[in-house]
């Protein structure tokens, strides 16, 4: 599993995702609702989910076979 | 007193036989013992397959906090505890960094405890002896807290009246709660050390398999119950806009560096577990771990996102709480006074509590016992001992742990709201976590030499554990940066791994 730099950008960018950094100038927009919850926690799990499946395909596609000492 | 939960024979049955199950478990663990060693106690001979393999690992990273603490957080900070999601994520993407490589090593050269893989790689008695000492260390820190959960747990079960949200402070009900909470301690200790002296790492392995399927259970029952007697989480978002609105808002710019900061710190520290590196050199295959780690990521999203919409869905029914973490027995004795069913299900949540602590003190206990053993006793008291009396040996060290950490437990049950115990039991992230350079950067980097990482942790753990520790004396630098101590300490880690390494590197040049 060598470090593949998309794969580490795309952590990086759907963690990015995943924090709320800055909702504050959305203002009331942040809470308003968006599937039931309000936006800036929907779009954090769908961040989150989108971290679960880029883990396991990276698992189950990319797990080293090389030994390394 | 008002019983929280007032179960009749049938659940009592239904609990003391799924504590007889484990029993059972542990005498099955030793009857499939195959060699009188080590690696078989410890590690199950030649490991555990993928079915096992994926609830041991489930049962021991979700531990009873994640139903009673989780809960209870999101009940206080609402969504700003979402955090709990991503950093659970986080732990399984760091195993991606170290994971593969070294079960492979463990396999080829017979590691036993987290620390033979530093041997192997540096051959350093410093390096190792320190690494021990921090997991040690660590894993204490959570087995005592672990125990002492298990008595909290019991208390409340029995105890906690949900007319008042406290246990009452009547003396009677004072004394019935002690006696609960003590006897919570003893019982389900006992036959957590029955079961792990009888099997060792194999009857922990099976009996987290049965606590992991009923925590898994008891999350789902607990969310589809939730939801369908007190609402969904969008009716929850609707209330708490009107009564509480903070809860539904995102965090500020220094919040937000804190959840980054968590992600930090749990995501490498989790991994770092050394009860989880143990999983990691006892799955069977290559194959086995590498399916294993590809289901635990979805974990996160069926436990504790479950677990924050429950709190979510508690907060909006504002109860009169005397603390955050009686959310969950005020939300299941709500839920049992309704029904038969309802009745039934909290039965079957009351076992997924108890799976869920007793199954993360197992795994912690046994990696203790392990770690003394081998890295401490068969290192420099007795390197001539056999692998018989060395297992022998394990399983006094279990019983001599236990012991002290269940009458420490016993004896701090006045002090458990107190801000330094509670300070103190919240260390051992922050110490795990000056263990990344060694056990990570080394598997990568070929040529990190060892006084590079000796050095660097040392200095790790000076910032980290000495800037915690102002915690006690009113320098809360945590809460000045909004970054954990820990993060500072693997900060300063990591600049002496690589100063060194480039330091000397030029002198050498030179």
């Amino acid at each position: 599993m060598k470090p593949r730099w998309p794969i580490v950008v795309t952590y990086l960018l759907l963690f990015a995702i995943a924090i709320p950094w800055d909702w504050t100038w959305l203002g009331d927009a942040a809470t308003q609702p968006l599937l039931g919850l309000p936006r800036w926690v929907t779009v954090s799990i769908l961040a989150s989910a989108c971290i679960s499946l880029l883990t396991a395909w990276r698992i189950i596609k990319h797990w080293p076979k090389e030994d390394k000492e | 007193m008002i019983a929280a939960l007032p179960f009749g024979p049938g659940a009592l049955a239904f609990i003391g036989l799924y504590l007889l199950s484990l029993l059972y478990l542990g005498w099955r663990g030793r009857k499939a013992q195959q060699e009188n060693t080590l690696k078989d106690f410890y590690l199950a001979g030649s490991g555990i397959g993928f079915t096992v393999l994926v609830f041991t690992l489930y049962a021991t990273q979700y531990s009873g906090n994640t139903l009673f603490g989780f809960t209870g957080n999101a009940h206080k900070l609402g969504f700003g505890w979402l955090v709990s999601v991503h950093f659970m994520t986080a732990i399984i993407v760091f195993y991606l960094l170290f994971a593969p490589w070294l079960h492979r090593l463990a396999k080829k050269h017979n590691f036993i405890t987290p620390t033979d893989f530093l041997t192997h790689r540096f051959n350093s008695t410093p390096l190792s002896t320190l690494a021990s000492v921090v997991m040690i260390g660590a894993a204490a820190n959570y087995l005592l807290a672990q125990l002492i959960a298990m008595g909290t747990a019991v208390e409340v079960l029995l105890v906690f009246d949900v007319t008042q949200g406290a246990i009452p402070n009547d003396a009677d009900t004072q004394r019935t709660a002690h006696m609960a909470f003590v006897t919570g301690v003893i019982l389900l200790t006992l036959i957590m050390l029955a079961y792990e002296t009888l099997g060792g790492f194999r009857a922990v392995a099976w009996t987290d398999a049965i606590q992991g399927v009923i925590l898994m259970i008891g999350f789902l029952i607990l969310l589809g119950i939730v939801v369908y007697k007190l609402g969904s989480p969008g009716d929850a978002v609707a209330k708490l806009s009107d009564i509480n609105a903070k809860l539904i808002q995102p965090p500020d710019a220094k919040g937000a560096w804190t959840w980054l900061s968590w992600i930090l710190v749990v995501g490498i520290g989790g991994a770092l577990y050394p009860q989880a590196i143990q999983r990691i050199y006892a799955a069977n295959s290559s194959n086995t771990l590498r399916k294993s780690l590809a289901v635990m990521a979805f974990m996160p999203l069926l436990t504790t996102l479950f677990a924050l919409l429950v709190g979510i869905i508690g907060a909006s029914q504002q109860y009169d709480l005397a603390k955050d973490t009686y959310i969950l027995p005020a939300i299941m004795r709500n839920i049992m006074a309704d029904s038969v069913a309802g009745y039934c299900l909290v039965v079957v949540l009351v076992a997924a509590i108890m799976a869920a602590l007793m199954s993360t003190a197992d795994s912690v206990l046994l990696i203790i016992s392990a770690m003394i053993t081998k890295d401490m006793y068969a290192r420099f008291i007795n390197s001539g001992a056999t692998e018989a009396q060395l297992t022998r040996l394990g399983k006094w060290v279990s019983l001599a742990v236990v012991v002290l950490m269940a009458s420490l437990a016993v004896s701090l049950y006045h002090f458990r709201d107190n801000n330094i115990l509670i300070t103190l039991m919240k260390l051992k992230f922050e110490m795990l976590l000056q263990l990344a350079p060694g056990f990570i950067l080394a598997l990568h980097w070929k040529k990190l030499p060892a006084r590079a990482v000796f050095a660097g942790m040392i200095i790790g753990l000076l910032v980290a554990v000495g800037l915690y520790l102002g915690r006690l004396a009113e320098f809360n630098f945590y809460k000045q940066t909004g970054i954990h101590e820990g993060v500072w300490g693997l900060l300063a880690n990591l600049i002496v791994v690589i100063g060194y390494y480039f330091l000397k590197n030029r002198h050498e040049e030179h």
